[in-house]
Protein backbone atom coordinates (compact mmCIF):
# COMPACT_ATOMS: atom_id res chain seq x y z
CA UNK A 1 0.00 0.00 0.00
CA UNK A 2 1.71 3.32 -1.39
CA UNK A 3 1.22 6.31 1.22
CA UNK A 4 -0.47 9.44 -0.03
CA UNK A 5 -0.44 12.94 1.57
CA UNK A 6 -4.15 14.23 2.24
CA UNK A 7 -4.97 16.88 0.18
CA UNK A 8 -5.46 18.78 2.72
CA UNK A 9 -1.75 19.42 3.12
CA UNK A 10 -1.42 21.68 0.09
CA UNK A 11 -4.53 23.17 0.09
CA UNK A 12 -5.16 26.90 0.30
CA UNK A 13 -8.28 28.27 0.48
CA UNK A 14 -7.65 30.73 3.52
CA UNK A 15 -4.51 32.52 1.51
CA UNK A 16 -2.17 30.46 4.16
CA UNK A 17 -1.35 26.76 3.58
CA UNK A 18 -3.02 24.20 5.22
CA UNK A 19 0.23 22.75 6.99
CA UNK A 20 1.12 26.57 8.24
CA UNK A 21 -2.15 27.61 9.40
CA UNK A 22 -2.29 24.55 11.16
CA UNK A 23 0.87 25.24 13.21
CA UNK A 24 -0.50 29.05 13.59
CA UNK A 25 -3.52 27.42 15.30
CA UNK A 26 -1.41 24.91 17.78
CA UNK A 27 0.35 28.74 18.57
CA UNK A 28 -3.10 29.93 18.75
CA UNK A 29 -4.42 27.44 21.10
CA UNK A 30 -0.91 27.98 22.88
CA UNK A 31 -1.69 31.50 23.61
CA UNK A 32 -4.42 30.72 25.86
CA UNK A 33 -2.90 28.11 28.00
CA UNK A 34 0.93 29.57 28.72
CA UNK A 35 -1.54 33.12 28.62
CA UNK A 36 -3.96 31.81 30.87
CA UNK A 37 -1.35 30.53 33.45
CA UNK A 38 1.01 33.86 33.14
CA UNK A 39 -2.21 35.64 34.07
CA UNK A 40 -3.21 34.06 37.17
CA UNK A 41 0.82 34.52 38.12
CA UNK A 42 0.93 38.00 37.77
CA UNK A 43 -2.61 38.45 39.73
CA UNK A 44 -1.08 35.92 42.69
CA UNK A 45 1.83 38.00 42.49
CA UNK A 46 0.13 41.56 42.54
CA UNK A 47 -1.15 39.91 45.69
CA UNK A 48 1.14 38.90 47.60
CA UNK A 49 3.96 41.54 46.75
CA UNK A 50 6.71 41.34 49.06
CA UNK A 51 6.51 37.36 50.05
CA UNK A 52 6.37 35.96 46.59
CA UNK A 53 9.26 39.06 46.20
CA UNK A 54 11.31 36.95 48.59
CA UNK A 55 10.64 33.76 46.60
CA UNK A 56 11.57 35.06 43.35
CA UNK A 57 14.77 36.03 44.86
CA UNK A 58 15.77 32.29 45.30
CA UNK A 59 15.97 31.43 41.57
CA UNK A 60 18.69 31.11 39.61
CA UNK A 61 18.95 34.10 37.53
CA UNK A 62 22.09 33.07 35.93
CA UNK A 63 20.47 30.00 34.41
CA UNK A 64 17.42 31.72 33.43
CA UNK A 65 20.07 33.96 31.43
CA UNK A 66 21.46 31.47 29.74
CA UNK A 67 18.58 29.77 29.00
CA UNK A 68 17.29 32.97 27.50
CA UNK A 69 20.46 33.27 25.30
CA UNK A 70 20.38 29.54 23.94
CA UNK A 71 16.79 29.74 23.12
CA UNK A 72 17.60 32.75 21.33
CA UNK A 73 20.26 31.73 19.68
CA UNK A 74 18.52 28.27 18.82
CA UNK A 75 15.53 30.91 17.07
CA UNK A 76 17.92 32.24 15.44
CA UNK A 77 19.69 28.96 13.40
CA UNK A 78 15.86 27.82 12.74
CA UNK A 79 15.36 30.87 10.96
CA UNK A 80 18.49 30.13 9.13
CA UNK A 81 17.54 26.82 8.18
CA UNK A 82 14.02 28.19 6.57
CA UNK A 83 16.12 30.04 4.69
CA UNK A 84 18.36 27.86 3.25
CA UNK A 85 15.53 25.32 2.72
CA UNK A 86 13.59 28.09 0.62
CA UNK A 87 17.29 28.34 -1.37
CA UNK A 88 17.17 24.16 -1.58
CA UNK A 89 20.63 24.19 0.50
CA UNK A 90 19.59 21.19 2.06
CA UNK A 91 22.65 20.34 3.64
CA UNK A 92 22.88 23.82 5.29
CA UNK A 93 19.25 23.08 6.42
CA UNK A 94 19.57 19.82 8.04
CA UNK A 95 22.76 21.81 9.61
CA UNK A 96 21.14 24.87 11.25
CA UNK A 97 18.01 22.45 12.60
CA UNK A 98 20.16 19.94 14.23
CA UNK A 99 22.05 23.12 16.00
CA UNK A 100 18.60 24.16 17.00
CA UNK A 101 17.95 20.96 18.35
CA UNK A 102 21.34 20.99 20.46
CA UNK A 103 20.46 24.12 21.51
CA UNK A 104 17.40 22.85 23.17
CA UNK A 105 19.16 19.96 24.45
CA UNK A 106 21.48 22.44 26.36
CA UNK A 107 18.47 24.04 27.24
CA UNK A 108 16.87 20.85 28.74
CA UNK A 109 20.47 20.40 30.99
CA UNK A 110 20.44 23.86 32.11
CA UNK A 111 16.94 22.96 33.15
CA UNK A 112 17.80 19.70 34.87
CA UNK A 113 20.38 21.23 36.70
CA UNK A 114 18.74 23.93 37.83
CA UNK A 115 15.67 21.48 38.83
CA UNK A 116 17.78 19.32 40.71
CA UNK A 117 19.74 21.82 42.35
CA UNK A 118 16.19 22.78 44.19
CA UNK A 119 14.47 19.90 44.84
CA UNK A 120 17.74 17.73 45.59
CA UNK A 121 20.27 20.66 46.96
CA UNK A 122 22.29 17.53 48.78
CA UNK A 123 23.53 16.52 45.26
CA UNK A 124 25.40 19.81 44.71
CA UNK A 125 26.58 21.24 48.45
CA UNK A 126 28.18 19.50 51.36
CA UNK A 127 25.98 19.05 54.32
CA UNK A 128 27.66 21.84 56.00
CA UNK A 129 27.54 24.11 53.53
CA UNK A 130 23.69 23.60 53.35
CA UNK A 131 23.38 24.16 57.07
CA UNK A 132 25.08 27.05 57.33
CA UNK A 133 22.80 29.00 54.46
CA UNK A 134 19.83 27.34 55.54
CA UNK A 135 19.64 25.67 52.01
CA UNK A 136 15.98 24.19 52.37
CA UNK A 137 14.59 21.69 49.31
CA UNK A 138 12.56 23.23 47.26
CA UNK A 139 9.34 21.26 45.69
CA UNK A 140 6.10 21.91 43.78
CA UNK A 141 4.07 21.75 47.00
CA UNK A 142 6.60 24.45 48.86
CA UNK A 143 4.39 27.05 48.35
CA UNK A 144 1.80 28.73 45.63
CA UNK A 145 4.86 30.52 43.74
CA UNK A 146 7.27 27.13 43.29
CA UNK A 147 3.79 25.26 42.12
CA UNK A 148 3.52 28.18 39.24
CA UNK A 149 7.32 28.16 38.85
CA UNK A 150 7.45 24.60 38.36
CA UNK A 151 4.10 24.05 36.02
CA UNK A 152 4.63 26.86 34.27
CA UNK A 153 8.34 25.90 33.59
CA UNK A 154 7.82 22.45 33.33
CA UNK A 155 4.99 22.59 30.81
CA UNK A 156 7.38 24.80 28.73
CA UNK A 157 10.10 22.18 28.83
CA UNK A 158 7.93 19.51 27.84
CA UNK A 159 7.29 21.85 24.48
CA UNK A 160 11.24 21.84 24.24
CA UNK A 161 11.12 18.28 24.19
CA UNK A 162 8.54 17.99 21.73
CA UNK A 163 9.99 20.40 19.28
CA UNK A 164 13.13 18.81 19.28
CA UNK A 165 11.75 15.29 18.69
CA UNK A 166 9.62 16.71 15.67
CA UNK A 167 12.79 18.91 14.56
CA UNK A 168 14.93 15.70 14.40
CA UNK A 169 12.08 13.97 11.92
CA UNK A 170 12.20 17.14 9.52
CA UNK A 171 15.57 17.82 9.72
CA UNK A 172 15.87 13.62 8.64
CA UNK A 173 13.37 14.33 5.63
CA UNK A 174 14.69 17.96 4.89
CA UNK A 175 18.28 16.35 4.07
CA UNK A 176 16.76 14.44 1.03
CA UNK A 177 14.61 17.80 0.01
CA UNK A 178 11.72 16.08 1.36
CA UNK A 179 8.48 18.26 3.08
CA UNK A 180 10.65 21.39 2.94
CA UNK A 181 8.07 23.42 4.09
CA UNK A 182 7.57 22.06 7.30
CA UNK A 183 10.84 23.47 8.26
CA UNK A 184 9.02 26.55 8.42
CA UNK A 185 6.49 25.33 10.06
CA UNK A 186 8.37 23.72 13.08
CA UNK A 187 9.92 27.22 13.16
CA UNK A 188 6.99 29.17 13.70
CA UNK A 189 6.40 26.53 16.63
CA UNK A 190 9.77 26.99 17.75
CA UNK A 191 9.92 30.92 17.72
CA UNK A 192 6.81 30.48 19.72
CA UNK A 193 8.43 28.70 22.92
CA UNK A 194 10.91 30.91 22.38
CA UNK A 195 8.72 33.69 22.97
CA UNK A 196 6.97 32.01 26.11
CA UNK A 197 10.42 31.69 27.42
CA UNK A 198 11.03 35.68 27.02
CA UNK A 199 7.91 36.33 28.92
CA UNK A 200 8.78 33.59 31.97
CA UNK A 201 12.41 34.94 32.11
CA UNK A 202 11.74 38.18 34.07
CA UNK A 203 8.76 37.02 35.72
CA UNK A 204 10.53 34.48 37.86
CA UNK A 205 14.16 35.20 37.53
CA UNK A 206 14.41 39.29 37.40
CA UNK A 207 11.69 40.91 38.85
CA UNK A 208 12.02 39.77 42.15
CA UNK A 209 13.12 43.76 42.83
CA UNK A 210 9.39 44.54 42.94
CA UNK B 1 2.41 24.57 -5.85
CA UNK B 2 4.15 23.10 -2.81
CA UNK B 3 3.76 25.22 1.00
CA UNK B 4 7.01 26.37 0.88
CA UNK B 5 6.83 27.90 -2.94
CA UNK B 6 3.67 29.89 -1.43
CA UNK B 7 5.24 31.78 0.85
CA UNK B 8 8.22 33.09 -0.37
CA UNK B 9 9.22 36.25 0.64
CA UNK B 10 12.12 38.36 1.22
CA UNK B 11 14.34 37.34 4.71
CA UNK B 12 15.14 40.51 6.72
CA UNK B 13 18.53 40.64 8.02
CA UNK B 14 18.62 37.80 10.53
CA UNK B 15 22.20 38.34 12.01
CA UNK B 16 21.36 41.91 12.90
CA UNK B 17 17.88 41.08 14.09
CA UNK B 18 19.44 38.34 16.16
CA UNK B 19 22.17 41.26 17.74
CA UNK B 20 19.54 43.44 19.05
CA UNK B 21 18.08 40.71 20.48
CA UNK B 22 21.32 39.89 22.45
CA UNK B 23 21.79 43.43 23.11
CA UNK B 24 17.98 43.74 24.92
CA UNK B 25 18.64 40.60 26.77
CA UNK B 26 21.87 42.14 28.39
CA UNK B 27 19.43 44.88 29.09
CA UNK B 28 16.82 42.69 30.74
CA UNK B 29 19.20 41.20 32.90
CA UNK B 30 21.60 43.99 34.32
CA UNK B 31 18.82 46.56 34.09
CA UNK B 32 17.39 45.27 37.56
CA UNK B 33 20.63 44.58 39.14
CA UNK B 34 21.98 47.46 38.81
CA UNK B 35 18.91 49.56 40.74
CA UNK B 36 18.87 46.26 43.20
CA UNK B 37 20.52 47.72 45.93
CA UNK B 38 18.79 51.90 45.54
CA UNK B 39 16.56 52.52 48.24
CA UNK B 40 13.85 54.85 46.61
CA UNK B 41 11.48 52.35 45.55
CA UNK B 42 9.84 54.22 42.50
CA UNK B 43 13.16 53.89 40.40
CA UNK B 44 13.46 50.52 41.46
CA UNK B 45 10.10 49.66 40.04
CA UNK B 46 10.64 51.99 36.78
CA UNK B 47 13.84 50.44 36.39
CA UNK B 48 12.71 46.90 36.75
CA UNK B 49 9.21 47.28 34.92
CA UNK B 50 11.19 49.10 31.42
CA UNK B 51 14.26 46.59 31.22
CA UNK B 52 12.36 43.14 32.73
CA UNK B 53 8.82 43.84 30.83
CA UNK B 54 8.74 46.87 28.20
CA UNK B 55 12.11 45.05 27.01
CA UNK B 56 10.48 41.70 26.88
CA UNK B 57 7.39 43.04 24.86
CA UNK B 58 10.21 44.52 22.35
CA UNK B 59 11.98 41.21 21.74
CA UNK B 60 8.46 39.70 21.86
CA UNK B 61 7.71 41.58 18.88
CA UNK B 62 10.53 41.37 17.06
CA UNK B 63 10.66 37.70 17.30
CA UNK B 64 7.00 37.59 16.10
CA UNK B 65 7.79 40.14 13.57
CA UNK B 66 10.77 38.93 11.81
CA UNK B 67 11.56 35.48 13.03
CA UNK B 68 7.99 34.49 12.53
CA UNK B 69 6.82 36.81 10.19
CA UNK B 70 3.92 37.52 10.84
CA UNK B 71 5.20 40.90 9.54
CA UNK B 72 4.11 39.55 5.81
CA UNK B 73 1.75 37.14 7.15
CA UNK B 74 -1.77 36.55 5.98
CA UNK B 75 -4.07 38.58 8.00
CA UNK B 76 -6.13 35.64 8.71
CA UNK B 77 -3.64 34.53 11.19
CA UNK B 78 -3.65 38.16 12.74
CA UNK B 79 -7.14 37.73 13.56
CA UNK B 80 -6.65 34.19 14.77
CA UNK B 81 -3.96 35.58 17.38
CA UNK B 82 -6.02 38.57 18.16
CA UNK B 83 -9.08 36.36 19.30
CA UNK B 84 -6.68 34.56 21.18
CA UNK B 85 -5.19 37.28 23.07
CA UNK B 86 -8.84 38.85 23.65
CA UNK B 87 -10.44 35.28 25.39
CA UNK B 88 -7.25 35.30 27.36
CA UNK B 89 -7.85 39.37 28.38
CA UNK B 90 -11.48 38.40 29.21
CA UNK B 91 -10.28 35.46 31.17
CA UNK B 92 -7.76 38.49 33.46
CA UNK B 93 -10.50 40.92 33.85
CA UNK B 94 -12.81 38.18 34.52
CA UNK B 95 -11.18 36.82 37.44
CA UNK B 96 -8.66 39.45 38.92
CA UNK B 97 -11.42 40.88 40.69
CA UNK B 98 -12.06 38.18 42.82
CA UNK B 99 -8.16 37.30 43.15
CA UNK B 100 -6.82 40.79 44.13
CA UNK B 101 -9.92 42.31 45.93
CA UNK B 102 -11.02 41.20 49.25
CA UNK B 103 -14.69 42.99 49.22
CA UNK B 104 -16.82 44.47 46.36
CA UNK B 105 -20.23 46.10 46.31
CA UNK B 106 -22.17 43.20 46.83
CA UNK B 107 -19.68 40.62 48.42
CA UNK B 108 -17.16 40.03 50.68
CA UNK B 109 -14.25 37.41 50.84
CA UNK B 110 -14.61 35.94 54.67
CA UNK B 111 -11.08 35.23 54.72
CA UNK B 112 -10.08 38.93 53.86
CA UNK B 113 -6.52 39.08 53.46
CA UNK B 114 -4.51 35.84 53.30
CA UNK B 115 -7.73 34.34 50.91
CA UNK B 116 -4.74 32.84 48.68
CA UNK B 117 -2.36 30.71 50.93
CA UNK B 118 1.14 31.29 49.56
CA UNK B 119 1.95 28.12 51.71
CA UNK B 120 0.27 25.18 51.71
CA UNK B 121 -2.60 24.64 54.64
CA UNK B 122 -1.81 22.87 57.21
Amino acid sequence: MSFQIPIATSRNLTGVPTGRLGVWWIVASEIVIFGGLLAAFLMYRLHHGDEWAKEAGKTNIWCGSINTFVLLTSSYFVVLAHKAAGENKLQEAYKYIWWTIAGGGIFMCVKFYEYTSKIFPEWYYTQQIIEEKGIESITITTSVFWAFYFTATGIHGVHVLGGMVIMAIIAHDAKKGKFLHRVENIGIYWHFVDLVWIFLFPLFYIASGL
Amino acid sequence: MSDHEDHEHAHPDYKKIYYVLLVLLVVSIFGPELVKNIENRIIVVTVVLITAFVVAFIKAGMVAAWFMHLDVENKIVWFLMAICLLCMLVFLAGVSPDVLNTEGDNWQNSRKVGAIPSKPLE
